[in-house]
């Protein structure tokens, strides 16, 4: 497998960059270590909401998600499958053994998940870039692409958000062949006014810097002339499990968390989780996901110009 | 944790508990908080009402819905509520 970080002349901050979370915010809540996280993750290390079923552990949820979006995109038996915002390899590895796809490039920005990528999954179908997908430029286009959990990141919390949603689908569109599909998942808000007061919210302010949630309307909106929406699913309650999960695993570790943060660095991360499991459970927060397929021209006139 | 038991809250004993609480949070005096005024009234946002009901998760010893603070809207009635809800 191949794992590649950008040359030493450029930097993996800002070029070409111009929207959404710089690296180094992504460092911020990601790169707190690897032996942190784990202690609030599963065995999979999936960082994204999972899809429960009566009776699954949260293991099995997890991997019911990845399962899910292989199928959304068809990824079985595929050549070539994109995971933007590949996190910990859960379902880079997934795709490469359970679905048969030859080729699977994962990427990120986070130094840690790219060197965990590469400690634990050894295939030869794997590869992992330390790039932003505003700077990456794929040899070959892919079948389908999936990201889980990123596109929070995707836009800054003062940017005109349905710009810069639009690059992104407007890359993914060359990324992808003809027909191809994207299964997205994403947090959103629900019924939080968009003029609200930044400060009655704490995703910028502590969790995750530099980023800010999505309205659904903007995301379908950005993706016109693009993309097709084939399937939308709010699945929030799959949240408030999954955020639980991640509390009580990492207040169930906290002699260990301590070992490897401060307390007031624990009870952060344990309050974060907590308190967003009560956001999914309110509705003030959402989980969508999302199935696209990339728009082609199919008629005549109508002054079709893919975006 | 919800390992272990706890004993089982009085009314009473978490309504002392929340007036602690809400004096500290807000930088009052004890004997300024009111039971019976609502969170609103204090100048709670939802951020700190779901704030509380995490620490309150921590003292009563199991988990609580986020709704509780919209449905019983001051000290008195949240205790009583939370009170009938160990002892139904």
């Amino acid at each position: 497998m191949i794992i590649e970080t950008e040359n030493a002349a450029s930097t993996t901050t800002r070029q070409g960059a111009q929207y959404g979370v710089s690296a180094e915010a992504i460092q911020y809540h990601y790169d707190i270590g690897n032996e942190f996280l784990a202690l609030a993750q599963e065995g999979g290390r999936n960082y994204s909401c999972a899809m429960y079923q009566d009776g699954d552990t949260h293991e099995q949820a997890q991997i019911r998600k990845l399962d899910y979006h292989i199928d959304q995109i068809r990824a079985r038996g595929a050549e070539r499958v994109l995971d933007i915002g590949c996190g910990w390899g859960a379902l880079v590895n997934r795709l490469a053994i359970e679905a048969d796809v030859d080729k699977v490039v994962g990427l990120t920005l986070s130094k840690e998940q790219l060197k965990f990528i590469g400690d634990t999954y050894q295939h030869p179908g794997i590869d992992v870039h330390l790039q932003n997908w505003q700077d990456y430029q794929p040899e070959e286009p892919f079948d389908g692409i999936i990201s889980l959990g990123a596109f929070e990141h995707f836009a800054k919390i003062d940017e005109d958000k349905v710009e810069a949603y639009r690059h992104y689908f407007k890359k993914c569109h060359e990324f992808l062949k003809p027909g191809g599909r994207m299964s997205l998942q994403t947090m959103g808000y629900g019924d939080v006014p968009r003029d609200r007061q930044h400060s009655d919210l704490f995703i910028a302010r502590e969790v995750f810097p530099e980023s800010d949630l999505p309205y659904l309307a903007d995301i379908v909106r950005a993706s016109e002339m693009l993309f097709e929406v084939e399937l939308v699913r709010n699945d929030r309650k799959d949240y408030v499990k999954t955020m639980r999960s991640w509390f009580e695993n990492l207040r169930a570790n906290r002699e260990e968390a301590l070992k490897l943060a401060p307390l007031d660095v624990v009870t952060r991360y344990e309050r974060m989780y907590r308190t967003m499991s009560y956001s999914f459970d309110l509705g003030a927060f959402t989980l969508y996901r999302i199935t696209f397929r990339r728009i082609e021209q199919t008629r005549i006139g109508d002054g079709y110009h893919a975006g | 944790m919800r390992t272990g038991i706890i004993e089982n809250r009085t009314s009473a004993d978490i309504s002392v508990w929340m007036s602690d609480y809400l004096a500290r949070q807000l930088s009052i005096a004890r004997n300024a908080v009111d039971v019976r005024r609502s969170f609103d009234q204090y100048g709670i946002d939802s951020a700190s009402a779901l704030q509380m009901v995490g620490d309150l998760e921590d003292y009563l010893g199991h988990e609580l819905s986020p709704s509780l603070p919209y449905q019983y809207p001051t000290i008195e009635s949240l205790s009583d509520a939370l009170a009938n809800m160990a002892n139904p």
